[in-house]
């Protein structure tokens, strides 16, 4: 057996032992990026899923809101003249929007919920809601737009 | 190595945060749970509950004392700074001082490092993330501004750690910026980051070659961004209507709501709209009682008069920079633009004709430092090959040697990781400790320098002075932190600090002294060379007169009274402070001339003494060391105070 080994030249163990490395090396950098490609793609999918859901469920989102600015100034438009023409007007406009899964936030004497509201005054030291400054609105149950309120 | 965590990239703003990953291969921003892309940097911290991002911002008005928005502002800072008193006015928080002198924000008598508080934002960011990427996040690579010392890097480092994440890096937002855009494998360029984000501006000037970015020059206004430029337009509507109407809507809180929230979306609007028409119907009532509706037209020209001062405004550090940088508008390659309020169509034309050509613009301007930050963390985790980004510390470092003059061992702009060592000796006989004052700066002398820390290095054995070996080594990790080693060679003693958040002088003396090096460059130099005459005077009346009497004997009364009476002389003239270095240099001559005589009898000695002792190949000690004196003195004559 000695003799064998010693007939081999030295270098071209050195030479074989090294492209052995580098090979190794090349495979188990191939394996990781293919693992770590393969986790990328199964989270794409998880995610394109969850988005798809969401979607569905908010599609009417930016349509939705383009409307709720006006609809905030008809609202006001109605609190001011009162006249029943223009009550009528109000009132079908959300009846519409309600079957369609908009909901205004009721939340005048309420404690204030940061995860509905957002407070852009206070007139006293408590956390109770008393002024709504900007109506906040639900699309089927999601939060699409913070009500801006004064809290006593 | 397989499946190993992911590393993000985690842009800690002032004001808002951004979060980025690798994802086969390129750039992902992953949006909060609230399905945003950024989100605000406020923490609100209420009994037990800690709210961060959209849902803390909502109940700030209402927990005002509880809820803590621009801690970056405080990060690894001392109370007494200028920055934070000025940052102070404008937070509702209490701000207080911590250990060492750090400004701490007490809430509900409860004191939180800004570390702590941030650690918060970033928590909020490594859940998002897990969230996104339906697995456990334990590294991150977390951007800085580029003007951000040692111990603001340090205090980010330590927020990343509070929060749970191992911090691969700490990388510079305009060094993210130009990664975002590839900017790195353009070879050799120059890049300036135009960075005008909602509340503070940063110009930083960059130089890149063979992938290694260096920090040329930093500048910028921490008090401007886009709510200065809200301001502007709310101040507009509120005159106009007071024009027409004669009411004034800033004193009525509700109606200023209203047209805060208006001319924001004006604002955005008019990036790409030539006008938009603001329409807030019933904001008030007249003084009968009649409805009064606003409505008004806002022209993109007319928005443009209205901030142009707040655009010249941020020029002026950009001119700074470049002058800093020393560089013309004109040779900078590459223009990158960075935060909300470069959208702005105006803000883009400036730039680009202040420096002759396009900016960067593709990359979404608020997340562009996160994409960067995701790419550098991509090169760490090896989704990206082929880039090696190292950066440069932005200041020099050093240490306070004899006569309080400032030694640097690593030169600004050095690139990191990075060790230096020196040796260095005593100032006096038996001297058995040395103080090492860790400095950071331009300044020729130690004081007008940025001490980062301070410790003692005892138990040396006592020698005379200059024969100590005490070995100091600065050592710079890829984070950008310095750890600090001091070794007695002798005894194997050794004392080390790594740069904790220690500060010796207020920022306002900081940025005056970057500001006034290149002023003070020709003064700063006569008083570096007056001290090193007047270290080199003490040290040749202290070699003269140990000569003198030992080889007194050798010459002449004469001679020997003209030497002492010149080393007394050089000894009362390096004892005062006003001596100047002509003077000390004459005197240090005359004493050495003098001394010439006894030098010559000293060698005669020896010869003589050498013959009697034929065959001796040692040469003689003292005589070698009196030759020794000078060279050693200009080599390696930095003596630790």
């Amino acid at each position: 057996m000695k003799q064998k080994t010693d007939s081999i030249p030295s270098e071209s163990i050195t030479t074989e032992v090294s492209e052995l490395e580098n090979l190794e090396l090349q495979l188990s950098e191939a394996r990781d990026s293919e693992l770590r490609t393969k986790a990328d793609y199964q989270n794409l999918v998880r995610r394109t899923q969850e988005q798809q859901a969401r979607m569905v469920k908010l599609a009417s989102l930016s349509f939705v809101e383009s409307l709720l600015e006006p609809l905030d100034h008809l609202r006001l438009a109605a609190e001011h003249i009162s006249d029943p023409g223009l009550e009528m007007v109000v009132k079908q406009l959300w009846q519409v929007l309600q079957e369609n899964g908009v909901q205004p936030l009721d939340i005048v004497g309420q404690k204030f919920d940061e995860k509905l509201m957002e407070v852009v005054d206070k007139e006293g030291e408590g956390d109770t809601v008393k002024k709504i400054i900007s109506q906040g609105y639900t699309l089927n149950g999601e939060v699409i737009r913070h009500a801006k309120v004064v809290v006593v | 190595m397989t499946n190993q965590s992911k590393i993000i990239g985690i842009d800690l703003g002032t004001t808002n945060s951004a979060v980025a990953v690798m994802e086969a291969g390129s750039p992902k921003v992953i949006p909060t749970a609230e399905g945003r892309n950024t989100f605000p940097s406020i923490v609100a911290l209420k009994n037990n509950e800690t709210m961060v991002g959209d849902v803390a911002k909502r109940q700030m008005v209402l927990n005002s004392k509880t809820t803590v928005n621009s801690v970056k502002r405080f990060m690894g800072r001392k109370l007494k700074d200028k920055a934070v008193q000025e940052a102070i006015k404008h937070v509702s928080y209490e701000v207080a001082e911590g250990k060492e002198g750090m400004a701490v924000v007490t809430i509900n008598g409860k004191k939180y490092t800004p570390q702590e508080i941030s650690a918060k934002i970033l928590s909020k960011a490594k859940a998002d993330a897990e969230a996104y990427l339906g697995q456990p996040v334990t590294r991150a690579v977390i951007t800085v501004p580029a003007y951000f010392d040692d111990s603001q890097r340090q205090a980010t480092k330590q927020a990343g750690e509070i929060a749970g994440l191992t911090v691969e890096r700490i990388v510079n937002e305009p060094t993210a910026a130009a990664l975002a855009y590839g900017l790195d494998k353009k070879g050799s360029s120059t890049i300036a980051v135009y960075d005008l984000g909602g509340g503070t501006f940063d110009i930083s000037v960059l130089e890149i070659g063979d992938g290694v970015f260096e920090v040329k020059a930093t500048n910028g206004d921490t008090f401007l961004g886009g709510d200065d430029f809200d301001s502007k337009i709310i101040e507009w509507i509120v005159a106009e209507f007071k024009k027409e109407s004669g009411k004034d809507l800033a004193k009525d809180p509700q109606a200023l709501q209203r047209i805060k929230d208006a001319a924001e979306k004006a604002k955005i609007e008019l990036s790409s709209a030539q006008s938009t028409d603001i329409n807030q119907p019933f904001i008030t009532q007249g003084d009968d009682g009649q409805p009064l509706h606003l409505t008004m037209t806002l022209t993109r020209a007319k928005l443009e008069e209205l901030v142009d001062d707040l655009i010249k405004r941020s020029f002026e550090p950009v001119a700074k920079a470049l002058k800093d940088a020393k560089f013309d508008a004109s040779k900078i390659d590459d223009v990158v633009l960075v935060g909300g309020m470069t959208r702005m169509p105006k803000i883009q034309e400036e730039v680009k004709k202040y420096f002759g050509k396009e900016p960067h613009k593709g990359v979404n301007p608020d997340e562009v430092v996160a994409v960067g930050a995701a790419i550098q963390a991509g090169v760490i985790g090896g989704d990206v090959k082929d880039v090696v980004l190292l950066d440069v510390t932005p200041l020099t470092l050093g240490i306070e040697t004899l006569g309080s003059v400032r030694t640097a061992l690593i030169d600004r702009n050095t690139t990191i990781p990075t060790t230096k060592s020196q040796v260095f000796s005593t100032a006096a006989d038996n001297q058995t400790q040395v103080e090492i004052n860790v400095l950071q700066g331009e300044r020729a002398m130690a004081a007008d320098n940025k001490s980062l820390g301070r410790f003692v290095l005892d138990g040396i054995p006592p020698a005379p002075r200059g024969m100590p070996q005490v070995e100091v080594t600065f050592d710079i990790d890829s984070n950008g932190i310095l750890h600090v080693k001091a070794k007695d060679k002798t005894s194997g003693k050794e004392q080390k600090i790594s740069i904790q958040n220690s500060t010796n002088l207020t920022d306002e003396e900081v940025e005056k002294m970057k500001n006034d090096a290149e002023k003070h460059a020709e003064e700063d130099k006569l008083k570096k060379e007056t001290v090193e005459a007047r270290n080199q005077a003490s040290s040749v009346a202290f070699e003269i007169e140990k000569q003198l009497k030992e080889y007194g004997d050798k010459v002449d009364e004469a001679t020997k009274n003209e030497i002492s009476e010149n080393v007394t002389k050089l000894k009362e003239l390096a004892a005062k402070d006003d001596a100047s270095k002509e003077a000390l240099e004459t005197a240090t001559q005359a004493t050495l001339t003098s001394a010439q005589k006894m030098g010559e009898a000293m060698q005669k000695a020896q010869a003589e003494k050498a013959t009697q002792e034929a065959g001796s190949e040692k040469p003689v000690e003292e005589a070698d060391a009196t030759k020794g004196t000078e060279t050693k003195e200009a080599e390696e004559g930095e003596v630790v105070n």
